[in-house]
C-alpha cells in the first residue's frame, strides 16, 4: 500500500457502509476524513481503522449534519486542518418506518435536512474546488428506493429519490470535465439503519440483508472507475431492473409487504410477503422491497444503544439481539 | 353553480399560475377557498378578483412565506384559529432556479427544499391526519413532469419534484383502505406562469416553445383528477409525451435532451 496524499471524506463514517466504503479508501492508502454524528462511535472507528492501516492519516470530525450551517462548520474545518478533499462521500441518512400520517414529523425534518439539505450543501460546497482543479470524484448515496414508492418509508423514499435526480441532472452538467459524480444504490443492507428507523421487525429487515462490506467494495470499485451509476449485488441490481418494468403502484404494493412487522419472527412470514410481486426472481422476500431502512418506529432511534448515530448509513439496522 | 358546498379548499400559491386557476375551479364548484402566498399585495389583488366572481362563497387569505422553518406549521395554527376545516388540501406553492449547480445561489436552493418539500410533508401529514380522522378529504400535490427525467440546469428543482411524487405514491398506497380520502400527483408540463421568471429561465429555448402550455388548461386537469380520486394527473398531450419519454428513454439520454432544451436559445 502506497502512502499516496489524496483524501477521501465520508459522512456517516463510523459504521455500515461508509465505515466500510472508509476501509476501502485506506486499504488503497488515502487518507480519511470521518465524519459522524457521534464522538465516542466516531473515535473507537477511527482508531480501528488507524490500527489496521498505520500509513494513512486518519481525521475524525463529530457534528450533527441535521442541523442548519453544520455542512459549512464541517468544511471550515476542514479547510482549517489544511485539508484537500479529493473524494467526497455524501453517504450519511437515515429512516424512519410507520405510516406518514402517524409517523414522527421531527424526526422526518431532521432526515430532509440529513439526507438532502446536507446533501446538496456539501456538495455545492465541494465541487466548485473540485472543478477548478478539474479532478476530483463525488459519490451519492441513494437507495434501490430511488427507483420506486416506499410506502412506510414514504419520506426516506422519497429523499432518495432527490438524490438520484438531483445526482442525474450533475452527471449530466458535469460531463465535458474531469470530476466524476457516482451514485451508488444499495438494496437493504445489514446496518443500524433498521434500527435507527425503527424497522427491526419488519419482513425486510429480517431477510436477505447484503452486507456492508459487499456494498461498500462494489460501491468503492466502480466510484473510482468513476461508473455513474453502481447497484451493488444481483437482488439489488434485479430490483432496479423491476422499477423500469412494473408500474409504480405494483411497486409500492409489494414494498409495503416488505415493510409489513413480522407478527412472530418467523421466516415463513417471508415468503408468504413476496407472492405480490409478479417479478419476483431469486430470493422471494427482496424484490419489491428497496427500502432498506424502513424503521417501525420513530421512537426507537434515539434509545436504541447500537444506533447512536442518528444516520447510520442507510442501511438496515443490525438484528436485534 | 356557485351554492355554497360548505367546504373548503386550501391552496398554497395561490395568487397566480396554476395555484390562482385552481382556485377558480373551486370557487366555481361552490367552494370556500383559503388563498395562501407569499406577498400580501399580490394575494389580495387576486383574493379580491375571486370574491368579485364568486360571491357567494367565503375567501379566506394567508400570507405567509412558506419557505421558512415553522412557517407549515403556523399556517395550520392560523387556519385552525379561524376556526376553518380543510376538505382540499392543495399543496402548490413552489418555485425553481435556473443554472450551472456549480453556479446557482445555495440560499435560494435551500429555501426551494423547504417550500417544495418541507412545508408539503407537513401540511400532509398535518390535514392527511386529520382527513383520516374524519373519513374524508382530498389532497393535490403538484409535482412536475421534472419528477420523470433528471434536469440538468434545474437539478435541485427537479430533485424536489421527484421527491413529491415518490412521496405520494408512497402515501398512496398506505391510505388505500381509506376510500374517501384520496392523495393526487399533478405533474404539470412548461406552463406559462410566472415560474419561468422566478427561475431566469424566460430566454430557455423550452421556454420559448409550442411546450408550454396554459395555467387554466393545467389547473383543469388537476382539479378533475383531484376530484375523481385519480393518483396521478398529466395534464395536456405535452405532459404525457414527457413522462412516456422519461420512462421509455435511458436516464443520461434524457438528461442530455432536458440539458440541450433549457440553454438558453442562441440569439
Amino acid at each position: 500500500m502506497e502512502n499516496k496524499t489524496s483524501t477521501a471524506l465520508i459522512t456517516g463514517a463510523s459504521s455500515g457502509i461508509g465505515l466500510e466504503l472508509a476501509r476501502c479508501f485506506a486499504r488503497d492508502g488515502h487518507n480519511l476524513i470521518m465524519v459522524a454524528h457521534y464522538r465516542g462511535k466516531l473515535q473507537e472507528a477511527a482508531e480501528k481503522l488507524h490500527k489496521e492501516f498505520p500509513g494513512i492519516r486518519v481525521e475524525t470530525i463529530a457534528l450533527d449534519l441535521s442541523k442548519d450551517h453544520a455542512p459549512e462548520k464541517l468544511y471550515k474545518e476542514v479547510q482549517h486542518r489544511g485539508l484537500q478533499v479529493d473524494f467526497l462521500v455524501n453517504n450519511a441518512g437515515f429512516g424512519e418506518y410507520g405510516p406518514f400520517y402517524k409517523s414522527d414529523l421531527q424526526k422526518e425534518l431532521a432526515m430532509i435536512h440529513l439526507n438532502v439539505i446536507a446533501h446538496v450543501h456539501l456538495t455545492k460546497l465541494y465541487l466548485p474546488e473540485m472543478i477548478s482543479r478539474n479532478a476530483g470524484k463525488i459519490l451519492q448515496v441513494g437507495s434501490v428506493a430511488s427507483f420506486m414508492p416506499a410506502p412506510l418509508q414514504s419520506v426516506y423514499g422519497a429523499t432518495k429519490a432527490f438524490v438520484l435526480s438531483f445526482g442525474e441532472a450533475l452527471q449530466e452538467e458535469l460531463k465535458g470535465t474531469k470530476v466524476t459524480v457516482s451514485l451508488l444504490f444499495p438494496p437493504a443492507t445489514d446496518t443500524n439503519f433498521f434500527n435507527v428507523a425503527g424497522a427491526q421487525d419488519t419482513v425486510l429487515a429480517n431477510g436477505n440483508l447484503a452486507t456492508a462490506k459487499e456494498v461498500a467494495e462494489s460501491g468503492y470499485k466502480g466510484f473510482m472507475k468513476g461508473q455513474a451509476r453502481i447497484v451493488p449485488t444481483l437482488k439489488g441490481k434485479i430490483e432496479v431492473i423491476q422499477s423500469n418494468i412494473l408500474p409504480d403502484a405494483a411497486l409500492a404494493k409489494a414494498m409495503k409487504k416488505q415493510s409489513e412487522e413480522i407478527k412472530s419472527k418467523k421466516t415463513a412470514t417471508k415468503k408468504a410477503a413476496t407472492t405480490e410481486a409478479p417479478a419476483t426472481t431469486s430470493s422471494e422476500t427482496e424484490t419489491p422491497k428497496k427500502r432498506t431502512t424502513k424503521t417501525a418506529k420513530a421512537k426507537t432511534t434515539e434509545t436504541a444503544t447500537p444506533v447512536t448515530e442518528t444516520a447510520p448509513n442507510k442501511k438496515g439496522a443490525k438484528k436485534t439481539t | 353553480m356557485e351554492n355554497n358546498s360548505g367546504k373548503t379548499a386550501l391552496i398554497t400559491g395561490a395568487s397566480s399560475g396554476i395555484g390562482y386557476e385552481l382556485t377558480k375551479l373551486f370557487a366555481k364548484d361552490g367552494h370556500n377557498v383559503v388563498m395562501v402566498a407569499h406577498h400580501d399585495d399580490k394575494l389580495q389583488q387576486a383574493a379580491q378578483q375571486i370574491k368579485t366572481e364568486f360571491p357567494l362563497i367565503r375567501v379566506e387569505t394567508v400570507s405567509i412565506d412558506l419557505s421558512k422553518d415553522g412557517s407549515a406549521d403556523r399556517l395550520y395554527s392560523i387556519v385552525q384559529d379561524r376556526g376553518i376545516q380543510i376538505e382540499y388540501l392543495v399543496n402548490n406553492a413552489g418555485f425553481g432556479e435556473k443554472g450551472q449547480f456549480l453556479e446557482t445561489d445555495l440560499d435560494k436552493e435551500i429555501a426551494m427544499i423547504h417550500l417544495n418539500t418541507i412545508t408539503v410533508l407537513t401540511l400532509t401529514k398535518r390535514y392527511l391526519r386529520e382527513m383520516i380522522n374524519r373519513g374524508s378529504g382530498r389532497i393535490l400535490q403538484v409535482s412536475s413532469v421534472a419528477a420523470f427525467l433528471p434536469h440538468p440546469l434545474l437539478a435541485v428543482y427537479a430533485g424536489t419534484k421527484s421527491f413529491v411524487k415518490s412521496f405520494s405514491e408512497s402515501l398512496q398506497d398506505e391510505i388505500k383502505e381509506h376510500k374517501n380520502v384520496t392523495i393526487t400527483v399533478l405533474c404539470p408540463p412548461p406552463t406559462e406562469t410566472n415560474f419561468f421568471e422566478v427561475a431566469h429561465m424566460e430566454n430557455s429555448k423550452v421556454v420559448n416553445s409550442p411546450q408550454v402550455q396554459d395555467a387554466d388548461e393545467v389547473a383543469r386537469g388537476g382539479y378533475d383528477g383531484m376530484m375523481n380520486g385519480d393518483a396521478r394527473v398529466l395534464p395536456t398531450l405535452v405532459a404525457k409525451m414527457y413522462a412516456a419519454q422519461g420512462i421509455t428513454l435511458p436516464d443520461s439520454i434524457n438528461a442530455a435532451i432536458v440539458h440541450s432544451q433549457l440553454e438558453d436559445i442562441k440569439k
